[in-house]
């Protein structure tokens, strides 16, 4: 939820339609001050009835206020652009990265961006799960734990996962 | 009839002119090519007004409100094909309130009494209902051709009414609509024993559909000729469907995301070789870079690349785009990047339409290298460049002076830079100049956006020089009344001007109210105006519709406020049909 302090009369925000992806926008006639808000909770979030200005997915650092119709651009291309960025954390790393799983289409793409962004010098090839030494896990909209991979096809993925973590394992010998 | 000789009696050899029949004129009419060139036959007298109205066979009313649909039918009782256009087209950024009407229902209802024999039909920014739907299947034996663009308000259950029903179908065109997925197999109810389907858009469909069955209606339908695809439709579908469609004109992709595998990138190569009269190409590209080689045996041969829903980017993206010698119309993601669009430049020569999206509209923090750079480029090597839409972040006067040298031809220019107010990158100016270049010299410029910072004095240019201009669409701009007066009082051949978040007030629209019954539509929104202009303008002009939408009072009655009271939004538009009667609590008609 967020909380906005503005220099002009409060208004009232429109109803948003009950069905119907293509939602109105907060009618934000005031000048927000600066935008407070909630742990940011890490999971792209979900569309709340999609489109418009809805849903934001900026990280903490990304303080624009939003302009309602602005930039002129079309629903459609505003939800495709919005983007899906969950939170990568690697056992051992104290800082973690984001990732735009909407940007990927499948599991080999997502592995391939984690393995540039976690293991730069890693010349190995590999494929699967992470290679060897490393296994991608995420968490689902249910709070579970599970394994990266073809155990569900990548479009549902893509819009369950919440958070991924890469876990080390010893490779027996 | 003797040759020399006197010709005392010159109409003896043929009746007068005003005294030939109806239907000599109607076939003269029929040469005219535009709309408005009938309407100016039909005003000169009574007996060219009935032979063009009882002729005209092709009806486009722009807005919806301008005239009722009842209106319509008894003026033009032998249409054919109609098609209507209802929101303002800010509604397509989130600007109009939802309920705001444009509802399609009275015009189907309409129709389906006073025009049975109607083949086509075609709305856009309409609210169509799966009623209105059922309608058309049941009242129109021979309905051919239905056209939805961005409208909502109906479900796969309509579409399946159309499916059954009308026998004769050759088009179903669905573009950028909210259509709500019944999960219903629509497509299973064309009949075995229909063949009839040229085109097949379902792009914005967001459920699945049956492929089996999918694949036996292009197999039947010989005479398929555009086909696109929605994300249900996966990479190896699309190589067996292309295979029983070889005749494909125009293509839509389906989802085109998949790991690289070199069976299916073989399959898909194969596929598109056979295809070989495919002309233009769209689709959902999403991470597909490796797949991009399939391609290349079409890309001499596209006339029109729709990529504007691809994230990919890159060096293949370009090399592919280099490929397309012959393009005419190139649509894409800012991820082409300046480099990219400097292969358009010099690959692409015979490019007139030119779209160049944000891929991170709300993100100043991405790193995208498109800048003024990419469109001088374009613009200077290729002399067929008419239409351009571009947003990027950064612009200079010089830049559009350049632009506008090297293209005198453009009729439309639409350029958006995402940060409202931004200036010259360089000199800091206002970016007055620029755009005053580009109608000095555009002088058949028909379309314009501006953008970035900019005074009164690129609206006083705009004013004296567009003399073609149609449509104007103003955001964050001017200082005062006086940029509105500049546009208002020139602009020979305005007919849509929006304007969002401008400093212009009640005198300049009170002073040019007449101009306005000239126009079809003015919205703004976000700009000085108070009720009691409003109210004068009602009572000054009465064909105009002026409407109010204020979302802070909601549905508080516009009778109990003052004439001080600020308008968040006014559309106003010129109209024969009197107040419209379906506005919603937010809207009111002054």
């Amino acid at each position: 939820m967020e909380l906005e302090l503005g220099l002009a009369l409060p208004t009232a925000t429109p109803p948003r339609p009950p069905a119907g992806k293509r939602a109105f926008g907060d009618a934000k006639a005031t000048l927000p001050l600066f935008f407070v808000r909630d742990e940011d909770d890490g999971g792209g979030g979900d569309d709340h009835g999609g489109g418009g200005g809805g849903g934001d997915h900026e990280t903490s650092n990304n303080r624009k206020r939003r302009l309602v119709g602005w930039p002129p651009v079309k629903c459609a291309h505003r939800r495709r652009s919005v983007g899906r960025y969950v939170k990568v954390s690697m056992e051992g790393v104290a800082i973690g990265r984001k990732v735009d799983v909407s940007l990927h289409g499948s599991y080999g793409d997502l592995l391939r961006t984690l393995r540039r962004m976690f293991l730069p010098y890693d010349c190995e090839g590999g494929d699967g799960g992470g290679g060897g030494g490393f296994v991608v896990t995420y968490e689902d909209g249910e709070g579970d734990w599970l394994l990266v991979g073809d155990d569900v096809p990548w479009e549902a993925f893509a819009k369950s996962v919440k958070r991924l973590k890469i876990l080390a394992y010893a490779v027996p010998p | 009839m003797g040759r020399g000789g006197s010709r005392a009696s010159p109409a003896a050899a043929a009746p007068p002119w005003h005294a030939l029949p109806d239907e000599v004129w109607e076939h003269a009419f029929s040469f005219l090519p535009a709309d408005s060139d009938r309407g100016a036959a039909a005003a000169s007298c009574r007996s060219w007004l009935r032979a063009e109205r009882r002729s005209r066979r092709r009806l486009a009313v722009a807005n919806c409100y301008a005239a009722s649909p009842q209106d319509a039918v008894d003026r033009f009782p032998s249409v054919r094909a109609v098609e209507v256009k209802g929101k303002p087209h800010f509604a397509d950024f989130g600007l109009v309130p939802p309920a705001w009407g444009a509802a399609a229902a009275p015009w189907v209802e309409a129709a389906a009494d006073g025009w049975p024999l109607l083949e086509e039909l075609s709305f856009k920014r309409m609210v169509v209902t799966d009623d209105c739907l059922e309608i058309i299947a049941a009242s129109f034996r021979n309905f051919q051709v239905l056209r939805l663009v961005s409208c909502e308000g109906f479900s796969t259950a309509g579409l399946s009414a159309i499916a059954s029903g009308c026998r004769n179908l050759r088009e179903l065109d669905l573009q950028e609509n909210e259509i709500e997925d019944c999960s219903i197999q629509w497509l299973n109810l064309f009949p075995e024993s229909f063949t009839s389907l040229v085109t097949l858009n379902f792009s914005c469909l967001e459920g699945d559909v049956n492929i089996t069955v999918l694949d036996r209606l292009v197999t039947r339908c010989h005479n398929l000729k555009t086909l696109k695809l929605n994300n249900a439709i996966p990479l190896d579908k699309l190589a067996n469907l292309l295979r029983k469609a070889p005749q494909i004109v125009e293509l839509g992709t389906g989802k085109f995301s998949a790991d690289y595998h070199l069976d299916l990138f073989l399959k898909l190569e194969s596929a598109f070789s056979g295809c070989k009269s495919l002309r233009r190409l769209s689709g959902a590209w999403d991470a597909v870079p490796e797949y991009l080689p399939a391609f290349y045996c079409v890309c001499e041969g596209l006339t029109s690349l729709n990529l504007s829903y691809a994230t990919v980017r890159g060096p293949e993206l370009i090399k592919f785009i280099g490929r397309c010698k012959n393009l005419q119309l190139l649509w894409v993601m800012d991820l082409i990047e300046d480099r990219g669009l400097a292969v358009v430049a010099s690959s692409c020569n015979k490019l007139q339409e030119l779209r160049v999206f944000p891929s991170a509209p709300f993100d100043a923090a991405e790193q995208v290298s498109l800048t003024e750079r990419g469109l001088v480029d374009v613009s200077a090597s290729c002399p067929m460049l008419e239409s351009v839409l571009y947003f990027c972040r950064r612009m200079t006067n010089e830049a559009l002076i350049t632009i506008a040298k090297n293209r005198p031809n453009f009729t439309c220019f639409r350029l958006c830079i995402l940060e409202p107010h931004t200036p010259d990158y360089i000199t800091h100016q206002p970016l007055d100049v620029g755009f005053s270049a580009i109608v000095e010299s555009c002088k058949g410029l028909r379309r314009l956006s501006v953008s970035g910072l900019l005074t009164d004095n690129v609206f006083k240019s705009i004013g004296a020089h567009a003399d073609r201009l149609e449509m104007l669409s103003i955001a964050f701009a001017g200082n005062s009344d006086l940029g509105l007066h500049y546009i208002l009082s020139g602009c020979k051949s305005l007919k849509k001007l929006e304007i969002r978040d401008c400093p212009f007030g009640d005198k300049p629209l009170l002073a040019n109210a007449a101009k306005l019954e000239t126009m079809r539509s003015l919205w703004m929104s976000s700009c000085s105006l108070t009720l009691g202009a409003c109210r004068q303008l009602a009572r000054k002009m009465p064909r105009l519709s002026v409407e109010v939408m204020n979302y802070s009072r909601g549905a508080c009655p516009l009778d109990s406020l003052t004439d001080e009271s600020p308008i968040e939004t006014i559309y106003v538009y010129r109209t024969i049909a009197g107040p419209r009667s379906d506005t919603p609590a937010c809207v009111q008609i002054v």
